[in-house]
């Protein structure tokens, strides 16, 4: 009944548009009567002030924010929404990583024919190409999350170490470092959070998923750079060299801000949250490229980061383009999102190679400038081929590698198990699976 | 714990099952002086059709069929039930609970039972300021109560944490797979000891004064007054709290699902039949999967509950 009702008012005339509950909530969002009203969802701070920003200089759209819930929750009252064909958005907040998922259950509206080819110059490479399929564009990049290596300058001159460029050199640091201080590990490795681990086998060039839209799967946690990948960190942990405790959780930020981490492989977003959670080290940090898996290499990889999609079932398919295309690619956007609330990292080329970006400092790092080095990593990612299953696979990550952190099981284990559950869910999903 | 709705629902002094028609042997009531009644239960049955009938069967219908991502929806028989019943995953949440029940039920009823006799004693000054704090935390919303206990006994940081290692226990990990269990027993009966206590308080409360006070007269002590006469004059209602705990307790859902949020490596995908069910469906998108689990779980749940019934039907408390 709703799709018949948003359909009947895809004639775009927006004199005509947003009739019933839409047009109350265009007037409750204090737009002009008669703006052609859309439903966003997405959960990220800041975002409210940009969509102000927006009803603002675009009078003829209305857009309404809602909060339907962060990543998973969200997708979940997407993917119902979707099956009950009604009460979905115009346009929905969605991580890269997710948009495959909704792609091959042809949730979502090609954005090519809008017109966006006018911003791919504005946008990191990585970011439209994270989005594309073919000449298909299926969301608009937001913000990126390119990892570097954010490290406790006091700490490492005290401990005369060097900042090491690349992984084995990132090894001998931390046994150099347990050794003159035993309470002291290099940095933290989280074995249960999927996405931090698939950011880092990303930048390791041993990310496990390839696909690129169909039926047609690879899954591979076994193959020799995955199995290099888990041994190299098993072996940190099993020398008590890096800690696991959990991303984000009290232990992470007491053990970074006491000394008993040296360093954190951070994602670009990750200093603002960081700064607020410590107290002793402010001022102490600095960052570096992440280590590399050879010298001379400079490969980052991706740790979150958003898009904006427009969902099926739309009347208004032409305006929400045109939202999510300003949301992404204007500096007026751009000027909100990247302010003190949202912090949000920028796959907008414009202001991610602006200077007055680039030189921005952070009291948690001095006067050193660590979007230069953030900006650097951001242009030297590859294309994550994330898979369809994403969902199933976060859900089924953490117990599987849950052992990894306890001690009962190691790394290049929980990649075998989860090797099996993932073909094992792939195919029973209808996939034509492809290991190794 | 999933307990509120079967909780609440049967509120204190409201037995919770009658047997649909009046007993053979008793006079039947004419049809006419039964439409008040009817209209009185009619929201009652609405909302059970609604919100429980209507969502069983379509749940017993969805478990029948297989969806995948390519290939659409199409009808696999018994093959969900079958993948459940090899779960390893799901029976090890089934023995947890068992486990958990096990402990938690017998805990809080003799807990609950303590506190309610003293009470009921009148030994004790300000009992009934007594009882709103413990029943305080039954007021509090699981979701909330799982919330702070995390806080509370977070390894290294809580303050539990800290007190275990003043007093000389070292490092103690609450949330670590041998832990895990018993802070979540700790956790429900905090939340559910004051809710028995009130109930038994009351049926405490409705034995008549005349037995006491004879007993009293028969020189009988107090001990043996709460342990010989009034625990077994309050027996039905333990039994019906013992059903209603288990029940809620093998559904346990709310306190390890948001102890996940913490301490993700502590509560594994399949902690308990219901994360079990939540994950499969939520987490991985697999509805169909999480039906059926959901079914068997039901009927894990009805088998006990009728062994419950026969067992109390047994100790003629139908009559």
């Amino acid at each position: 009944m709703a799709a018949v009702l948003l359909s009947a008012c895809a004639g775009t005339d927006s004199t005509s548009a947003s009739p019933g509950a839409s047009g109350s909530q265009a007037a409750g969002a204090g737009c002009a009567a008669g703006a052609t009203a859309l439903t966003f969802w997405g959960w990220s701070a800041g975002y409210d002030l940009a969509v102000k920003k927006f009803n603002q200089t675009h009078p003829d759209i209305c857009v309404k924010l809602e909060n339907a819930g962060a990543a998973n929750d969200e997708y979940v009252k997407l993917s119902d929404a979707l099956k009950a064909n009604s009460g979905t958005p115009d346009v929905a907040q969605i991580e890269y990583f997710e948009v495959p998922s909704l792609e091959i259950t042809n949730s979502l509206v090609d954005l090519s024919q809008y017109g966006m080819s006018s911003v791919k110059k504005d946008i990191a490479p990585v970011a439209w190409s994270l989005v594309s399929q073919g000449s298909k564009q299926y969301a608009m990049p937001v913000d990126l999350g390119p990892l570097a290596l954010y490290y406790n300058a006091k700490e490492f001159s005290a401990n005369k170490l060097s900042v090491p460029a690349t992984w084995s050199e990132f090894a001998a640091t931390a046994d150099k470092l347990h050794a003159a201080d035993p309470k002291a590990s290099i940095t933290n490795f989280d074995p249960v959070s999927a996405q931090d681990v698939l950011a880092l086998m990303q930048q390791y060039g041993a990310f496990p998923f390839s696909y690129s839209g169909g039926d047609k799967l690879g899954i591979n946690f076994t193959g020799t750079a995955q199995t290099a990948f888990a041994s190299f960190w098993q072996n940190l942990i099993d020398k008590k060299e890096v800690t696991t405790a959990a991303d984000f959780s009290p232990a992470q930020w007491s053990n970074l801000d006491s000394g008993a981490n040296a360093s954190r492989l951070s994602p670009a977003w990750g200093p603002v949250g960081m700064q607020s959670s410590i107290k002793k080290t402010i001022g102490d940090w600095r960052t570096a490229p992440i280590p590399q898996t050879e010298a001379g290499k400079n490969l980052s990889g991706n740790w979150g980061g958003s898009t904006l999609t427009v969902v099926k079932g739309t009347g208004h398919a032409k305006e929400a383009a045109e939202f999510v295309k300003w949301f992404g690619a204007s500096a007026d956007s751009w000027k909100i999102l990247s302010g003190k609330v949202a912090g949000a990292f920028p796959g907008y080329l414009p202001l991610l190679n602006s200077t007055g970006f680039q030189s921005a400092t952070l009291p948690i790092s001095g006067t050193s400038k660590p979007n230069k080095v953030f900006a650097e990593a951001a242009q030297n990612m590859d294309t994550a081929q994330w898979p369809p299953i994403m969902t199933a696979a976060l859900t089924q990550w953490t117990s599987t590698f849950a052992g990894v952190t306890k001690g009962t099981e190691t790394l290049p284990e929980a990649f075998k198990t989860f090797q099996q559950q993932m073909v094992t869910y792939a195919k029973a999903q209808g996939f034509t699976v492809t290991e190794g | 714990m999933n307990q509120t709705t079967t909780y609440r629902e049967s509120a204190p002094g409201r037995p919770v099952s009658r047997p649909a028609s009046p007993p053979p042997g008793r006079p039947r009531r004419g049809n006419r002086r039964e439409w008040p009644g009817a209209v009185f239960i009619t929201p009652h049955m609405l909302a059970l059709g609604l919100f429980m009938l209507v969502p069983t069967v379509y749940a017993v219908y969805d478990s029948l069929q297989t969806t995948q991502l390519i290939g659409g929806t199409h009808y696999s028989g018994l093959a969900n039930y079958s993948t459940v019943l090899h779960s390893p995953e799901f029976w090890d949440g089934v023995r947890r609970v068992l486990v958990f029940t096990a402990i938690q039920v017998p805990l809080t009823i003799a807990i609950a039972f303590f506190f309610a006799a003293v009470f009921d004693a009148g030994i004790v000054k300000y009992s009934r300021f007594f009882r709103t704090v413990f029943f305080m935390p039954f007021a509090v919303p699981g979701v909330v109560a799982a919330v702070m206990w995390s806080f509370l006994l977070l390894p290294d940081f809580g303050p539990y944490a800290k007190l275990m290692q003043d007093i000389g226990l070292g490092h103690v990990d609450f949330f670590s797979s041998r832990l895990i269990v018993p802070t979540i027993v700790v956790i429900v009966i905090w939340e559910w000891t004051g809710y028995n206590v009130t109930i038994l308080y009351t049926s405490l409360k409705s034995i008549p004064q005349h037995v006491t006070e004879a007993a009293v007269m028969d020189g009988a002590r107090l001990g043996t007054i709460i342990l010989r006469l009034k625990l077994p004059m309050v027996r039905p209602t333990i039994t019906m709290l013992v059903f209603l705990n288990t029940v809620g307790a093998l559904q346990l859902f709310t306190e390890p699902s948001i102890l996940a949020a913490f301490q993700p490596q502590a509560v594994s995908y399949g902690f308990t039949p219901s994360l079990y069910v939540y994950n499969t469906s939520v987490g991985s998108g697999d509805y169909n999967l999480g039906a059926a689990a959901a079914v068997v779980l039901a009927l894990i749940i009805g088998a006990i509950s009728l062994a419950a019934f026969a067992v109390r039907r047994r100790s003629g408390e139908f009559r």
